[in-house]
Formats: C-alpha cells, sequence, structure tokens
C-alpha cells in the first residue's frame, strides 16, 4: 500500500461493490468497475508521478538553502509554470536569498574593514558588554574572539573597571571623545598602554552602543620614558660633573656623595661602597659599608664578601655583576661560576639585583660600589643596559676625580718636601757662606801680621839670601789673599748677596786699567795684549765698574796665563741698543794652549780646572771662571767659550748695562 | 792673578780723601792710638809705625780705647771694628760725642765684609779706612805718612 488514506478509501468502496453486485446485472457492473478500476489505476499512476516530481523539487529547495546556511549563493530556486505552492516557496527561497547575499555582503565589508584596521576597535552595549571585537584587539591582547564577546568592558580596559563606557565617552554626547590615555590589561596579565577614544550612538537594533577605537602606545611610552631617563641621565651626568669639580671635598666624601645622588635618581634600593681590606689575593674581602638606602630598605652594613668572588669577574670586564641578564650574556664556560658568584652575592646582601662597579684609580681597585634592587623586584633589560651604560660612564668620572685629587694632593706634598728640600738648601748654602766669611775674618788677623811683619822684615837689613827668602813669602801672601777674596765672592754669587752698583761707567778706561794691569805678565811670556772698543759702545754707561772690571781681569788674567808667545785680543762692542739700556758683546780671544773638547763643558764649575795638574802647572784657584759666569749672569748677560787644543780659546760674554738718563 | 782686586777700592778711597771728612791742613801725626782686640794685629801695626817714627799707644778693648784717647790725645786713632765689648761704631760715636775726642781722625781697619764696612762709613766723617791685611803703603798713606 502506497499509504494514500484517498487510495484506501477507494479499495474499500471495490470491495462493497464487488459484494453488492453478486445478483445483480453483472456485466454492467462488471464493465462499470472495470471502469473504474482503469480511472483508479490511472489516477493512481498519474499520482505517483506527481509525487516523485515534488519529491525531485524538495530536494533540490533543501539544497539551495543548504547552499544558503553555508553562505552559498550561487544557484536560485527553479521555479515551475505550475505556480503551485512549492513554486510560491521557491519563490520566496530565492527573494530570501537575494536579501541575504546583500546583507552578507555588506556585512564582510564591514568586517574586512574591522579586520585591516590597525587600531582596537570593540563595541560595547549599553550594560558595557562587548559585543564586537576586531582582530587587532584580540590579537593584540592575546584573546579569542569568543571569549571576549558577551564580557564586561571593565575586564579589559582599566579605566572602565567602574562603569563601561568610562566617563570621558559617556559625556560627548555623539561627538568622538577627546583620546584618553589607559591600559588593557591581556589574556597573560600584562598590561597594554592605550590611547582610546570613543562615540556613543545608536545601534541597527535601535539600542544605544559606544564604538571604542584604542591605540597601542607601547612603543610611544617607551620612548617617551627613553626620552625623560636621558634627560635624568643627563642631569645626573652634570650633577656628577660638577661634585668631581668641586675640588674643596675630600675623596671619600667625593664617592659618597656621588654613590647618594646616583642610587636614589636611577631606581635603586641601596648603595654600598665595599673597601677591598687586605693585601694577600687569596684573603681579601670586601667590607660593605652602605652610603644611602631607601626607606624602609635594610641596612647591612658590614657584609664581608671574599674578594675572589667578585674581583675576577670586574677585572675580566663584565661589569655589571648580578644582573640577570649580564650573567647570561657572559661566555657559556663561566656563567655557570658567575651564576654562582651572583647567588653568594645577592644571598649575603639579600638583594634580586647588584650592580657592581670597581672604583678603579690609576689601574688599581679600590673598592666596590654597589646598587641594589631588593628581591621581588628587577630591571628591565633595557633598562639594565641603559642604567649599566650610564653608571659606567658616571664611575669613569669619579675614577677620574679621584685620580686628579691624588695627583694634586701628591703634587701638594712633593711640592712641600721640594720647598723643605729648597729650604734645607738655603740654609746649608747660608751656613756654608756664613762659615766662609767667618773663617775668611779669622785668616785676616793672622794674615795682617805676616803680611805686616813680612815688611817689617824687609824694612830691617837683610843679605841677598834673606832678602830672596821674604821675597817667596810676599808672592805667597798675595797668591793666599787672591784664593781667599775668590771664594768670597764666590760665595756671595752663590747666596745672592753680590748687589750690584749702578753708577757711571766708562768702558774705555776700565779697559785700558785692565789691559795695563796685564801688561807686565804679558810681556815677561812674550805675548802681545790688545784691546779694541768698537766705536758704537757709549762713552758712558750706568752699571757696576768694579764687577766689569773683575770679569775682563779675569778673563785677560786666564789668557795671559795660557797663552805662550802669542796674542791676547780683547774687543767691546753693542750687541743690543735701546733708549734705555745697552748690552755689551765682549771677547777675550787667545793663541794659547786651548781646553781639550771633553774639558771645554765643565770650565764655568768650581774647582774645575780642565786638568788638576794645570794648577799646578798654571797656578790660580780655578774659581775665576765660576765667578765670571755667576757675575755675567746678574748682570743679564750669558758668556761662552769655543776653543781647540793647541790654537787657542775665546770667552765671549755680554752684559747688560743702562742708558745714563739724557735728561740729567 | 787676584781676581777681586781690593787694592783699588782702597786705592780709590784713599786717594779721593773727599770720600771721607778731610780734616784740611796735613799736619803728620806723631801719636797714633790703635784699638784693636787681637794682639798681633796691634803689635804688627806699631812695629810699622814705629819703623816709620810714630809713637803709638794700643788698646786692647772699646772701653779702653775711649779712655786712651783722652788720657793720650794721639793725632790719629786706627779702630778696628769687630772687638767684643764695644764695636768700632759705637766707639767711633763715643769718640764724636765728647768735644774732647771729637777731632781726632778715626780709621777704621775691618777684617769684615769690606763692602759693608764701606757703605756704613760713607754716612760717618771718618779719616780712611782699611782694609786688613793691608800693605805698608796702604797703611802710611791713610795715617798721612809720607811712603818710603
Amino acid at each position: 500500500m502506497n499509504g494514500d488514506p484517498r487510495l484506501d478509501d477507494i479499495a474499500r468502496m471495490l470491495e462493497r461493490l464487488v459484494a453488492a453486485s453478486a445478483g445483480s446485472d453483472t456485466l454492467t457492473a462488471v464493465e462499470r468497475l472495470e471502469r473504474l478500476a482503469g480511472t483508479v489505476a490511472e489516477r493512481v499512476s498519474s499520482m505517483s508521478r506527481y509525487r516523485e516530481e515534488v519529491e525531485t523539487r524538495l530536494e533540490s529547495l533543501v539544497e539551495i538553502i543548504t547552499a544558503m546556511a553555508a553562505i552559498d549563493f550561487s544557484r536560485r530556486a527553479p521555479v515551475s509554470e505550475r505556480a503551485d505552492a512549492l513554486d510560491a516557496v521557491a519563490v520566496g527561497i530565492n527573494m530570501l536569498q537575494e536579501e541575504l547575499q546583500h546583507t552578507m555582503v555588506s556585512r564582510r565589508y564591514l568586517d574586512d574593514i574591522l579586520r585591516s584596521m590597525t587600531d582596537m576597535v570593540v563595541v560595547i552595549d549599553e550594560s558595557g558588554a562587548i559585543r564586537v571585537a576586531n582582530d587587532t584587539f584580540v590579537e593584540t591582547l592575546g584573546y579569542t574572539r569568543d571569549q571576549v564577546v558577551g564580557w564586561h568592558f571593565g575586564v579589559v580596559c582599566t579605566k572602565c573597571a567602574a562603569q563601561a563606557p568610562c566617563a570621558a565617552v559617556r559625556e560627548t554626547n555623539g561627538n568622538v571623545s577627546a583620546p584618553c590615555e589607559t591600559t588593557f590589561r591581556g589574556r597573560d596579565g600584562r598590561e597594554v598602554p592605550v590611547s582610546c577614544s570613543g562615540r556613543r550612538m545608536a545601534g541597527a537594533d535601535g539600542v544605544g552602543q559606544t564604538v571604542c577605537a584604542a591605540q597601542d602606545i607601547t612603543e610611544r611610552k617607551r620612548a617617551e620614558r627613553f626620552i625623560r631617563q636621558q634627560s635624568e641621565h643627563n642631569r645626573l651626568r652634570g650633577e656628577v660633573w660638577r661634585l668631581a669639580a668641586s675640588d674643596d671635598i675630600d675623596e671619600k666624601v667625593l664617592v659618597r656623595a656621588m654613590l647618594k645622588l646616583v642610587a636614589p635618581a636611577l631606581g635603586f634600593d641601596r648603595a654600598s661602597f665595599s673597601r677591598l681590606e687586605g693585601t694577600v689575593p687569596e684573603s681579601q674581602e670586601f667590607v660593605t659599608e652602605y652610603v644611602w638606602c631607601a626607606p624602609g630598605v635594610a641596612d647591612t652594613t658590614g657584609v664581608r664578601i671574599p674578594a675572589r668572588l667578585v674581583l675576577p669577574n670586574l677585572c675580566e670586564g663584565a661589569r655589571m655583576l648580578g644582573i640577570a641578564d649580564a650573567v647570561s650574556g657572559l661566555p657559556p664556560e663561566v656563567r655557570a661560576e658567575a651564576q654562582e658568584r651572583f647567588a653568594t652575592v645577592s644571598q649575603a646582601f639579600q638583594t634580586a639585583v647588584v650592580v657592581a662597579m670597581p672604583l678603579v684609580v690609576d689601574g688599581n681597585v679600590d673598592g666596590v660600589c654597589t646598587f641594589d634592587i631588593l628581591a621581588g623586584r628587577r630591571l628591565e633589560d633595557e633598562e639594565s643596559g641603559l642604567i649599566g651604560g650610564l653608571i659606567n660612564e658616571l664611575f669613569s668620572i669619579l675614577a677620574g676625580a679621584v685620580s686628579r685629587r691624588r695627583a694634586v694632593l701628591s703634587l701638594a706634598q712633593a711640592k712641600v718636601a721640594a720647598e723643605e728640600l729648597a729650604a734645607r738648601a738655603q740654609e746649608a748654602s747660608l751656613a756654608k757662606s756664613q762659615f766662609i766669611s767667618v773663617v775668611s775674618h779669622e785668616i785676616r788677623t793672622p794674615m795682617t801680621a805676616i803680611v805686616g811683619m813680612t815688611q817689617a822684615i824687609e824694612m830691617t837689613t837683610l843679605s841677598d839670601e834673606q832678602c830672596e827668602l821674604v821675597g817667596v813669602m810676599r808672592e805667597a801672601e798675595d797668591m793666599l789673599m787672591g784664593l781667599l777674596n775668590s771664594v768670597l765672592d764666590l760665595s756671595r754669587a752663590e747666596t745672592g748677596r753680590i748687589v750690584l752698583e749702578r753708577t757711571e761707567l766708562d768702558v774705555r778706561r776700565i779697559v785700558e786699567q785692565r789691559v795695563t794691569m796685564n801688561a807686565g805678565a804679558a810681556r815677561s811670556k812674550h805675548t802681545v795684549v790688545t784691546a779694541h772698543v768698537d766705536d758704537a759702545v757709549p762713552a758712558i754707561l750706568l752699571g757696576d765698574p768694579l764687577r766689569f772690571g773683575q770679569i775682563l781681569a779675569n778673563l785677560l788674567g786666564n789668557a795671559v796665563k795660557f797663552t805662550h808667545g802669542g796674542r791676547v785680543e780683547l774687543t767691546v762692542g753693542v750687541a743690543i741698543q735701546t733708549p734705555t739700556a745697552c748690552t755689551l758683546a765682549c771677547s777675550v780671544a787667545d793663541t794659547g794652549v786651548g781646553i781639550p773638547a771633553d774639558k771645554i763643558d765643565q770650565v764655568f764649575e768650581v774647582f774645575s780646572q780642565a786638568d788638576a795638574s794645570t794648577t799646578r802647572r798654571y797656578g790660580g784657584s780655578g774659581l775665576g771662571l765660576a765667578i765670571c759666569r755667576r757675575l755675567v749672569e746678574i748682570m743679564g748677560g750669558q758668556i761662552t767659550v769655543t776653543s781647540e787644543e793647541g790654537k787657542g780659546s775665546v770667552f765671549g760674554f755680554t752684559v747688560r748695562f743702562e742708558m745714563p738718563d739724557e735728561s740729567c | 792673578m787676584t781676581s777681586t782686586d781690593p787694592l783699588s777700592i782702597l786705592a780709590d778711597g784713599a786717594q779721593n780723601p773727599s770720600r771721607f771728612h778731610n780734616r784740611g791742613q796735613r799736619i803728620l801725626p806723631r801719636k797714633v792710638l790703635i784699638i784693636d782686640d787681637e794682639r798681633i794685629v796691634r803689635y804688627t801695626t806699631s812695629v810699622l809705625l814705629t819703623k816709620k817714627g810714630v809713637t803709638t799707644a794700643v788698646a786692647e778693648t772699646g772701653r779702653q780705647g775711649v779712655e786712651m784717647a783722652l788720657s793720650e790725645r794721639p793725632d790719629l786713632i786706627l779702630l778696628d771694628i769687630m772687638m767684643p765689648d764695644l764695636d768700632g761704631w759705637s766707639i767711633l760715636s763715643q769718640l764724636r760725642a765728647n768735644p774732647l775726642t771729637a777731632s781726632i781722625p778715626v780709621v777704621l781697619f775691618s777684617a769684615s765684609d769690606y763692602a759693608e764696612t764701606v757703605r756704613r762709613a760713607s754716612d760717618l766723617s771718618i779719616h780712611g779706612l782699611l782694609r786688613k791685611p793691608f800693605q805698608l803703603d796702604e797703611l802710611l798713606k791713610v795715617c798721612d805718612l809720607p811712603q818710603s
């Protein structure tokens, strides 16, 4: 059975007809029945054809609807000419499809826009629940869209915790709010700084809603912080330079002042200076003294750390010890060791971060300055790098300042020592000169008697032999007095006690006198002494005639003494002439024995005749040239010598005299 | 060779009596008082002067010298500067202070820093200066005695 109730009805009617027709005109009945049966069969066949057609059409409609559900609008529902109910349905489906297609396209368009936005966009309803969130929003914060839709916006935005949207947006009254800075909480608890602005508007359903657009300003914040830090660091640099330049503060005070200045400015909790104690490397220890502690931070002054734990790293150049990244940045083979060291250090100091900086002054480790951050806090990577660099820089300023202070100090000490030495030398020199003066006085007294008595004897009647003997005595007396006077002169010159006279001086007359005085001795040695004074030399100058004469006498005397049968030539010219002063250039040249090249540097030294035997051969005290040099120097000039052994010597000197005032 | 040539200073001083007080007409001194704490100097000077026919008196201290200047009335006084009790400068001012001795010519003789002596003496009216040790000629000249 086909299950069609009408067909069942027909079957039942047929059974009744067959039963009723048993005694009647059966033929007619049979004919009628056969006709009826034919009609029924025809009907049944037509019905089952229709049924198949309907099923096919329905299947097709189902397929189209299924495609529509999968947002596939590629096929339209077929509409037949029959215009039956199914066609009406098909037409309806097609209309729906068109409408849906239109909506879907605009929705995708919107989604595309939202997705392509780099700003985080959320739509929240009046209750503050998130209804729409774009990709940037969920991706930035690490959520999925399904998670956040339906959340109260205050879960994400710290400003909207009490009320979403926040008052800033609520009060804008349909306009876009000014951007406000807040932070969004991400999935892992991290906070993302954002700049957010919102606009309230009516939604599609007519219910009020708010669109918020927020920008991630992490980079901007970082840049701002960097700039703030830089300016803070620059301020610190300035302050440290100022400190370093204040020379009146002592080295220890300087180090402490700097630690006190730097630690709070860079966000540390404590600052210490650890003095290196002990001399044997194995037993050296750093003794910590906290210079500055933030309020409420424990002061563990007195903690001792073995130097071997700290020093090698510092000296290897890993200047930042303790910052985890500094440790991890070390080569693998020393990392474990450094970590162990850091563990020891941080345990001893109860810190999470220790920035340790050796104070290296003139190549020696003086101690270690440390900056601590207590357990529970840590520096950001970037920050630690920056701070490390800055601290490095500040410490080199500090080390420079300490080194300079020490240099100044040692210079001052050296100066005091030098002054003491100079004073002692001066005292010694004065004592020597006083001694010479006293001795000379004491010698003069008996010499008076000797000289006097020699002359008294000469007044008596003497034999030839006695005359000769007394003559030798007189000669000896003259020599002795010459030596005594030279020693006194030299002593006076060395202690600066020669006071030059300033009187009229006639160069030509002095030259003549001195040549005359040496003429006798020269003649006896067959030596010719000549003198030439240039016409440019002024007739009268102001100076010390006695000392000028003494220089000439010494040089002429020497020249005559060392020349045998030759020439001695004295010349005087003008070297420099100004209206107020005249510097004379004088020279005494001889054709005598000369001075060996290796001895010539010493001729102006005290007691330095070229050869010790010279004294015996030529006599003289050996003080004459030393006295000449000092006299020339105090008269504002210089003395030089050129000589060739066996050919002769030339002594040249300059002396400065004043010009007499013409108006007087 | 003598380097400083002290003679030249002495010669200057002796040749230019105008540098010191000129006592006017030259009178040959007959009696010279020698005031010096050193015996050998007193003796030597005395011997030399005596040989030139001059009477000498000697005093060995400053005080004695001042007393003898009064009692002996010498024509000239040879006065040493460095002496233990009274130095030459004090004696000179004492002699000058007394009218009886004020006009006696005084010759200073000294063994100490000669330049300093010359400087100090130039302010005082003294007859002459003599540096120890001295030559006979110098002694005679400064005492206005004829040279041999």
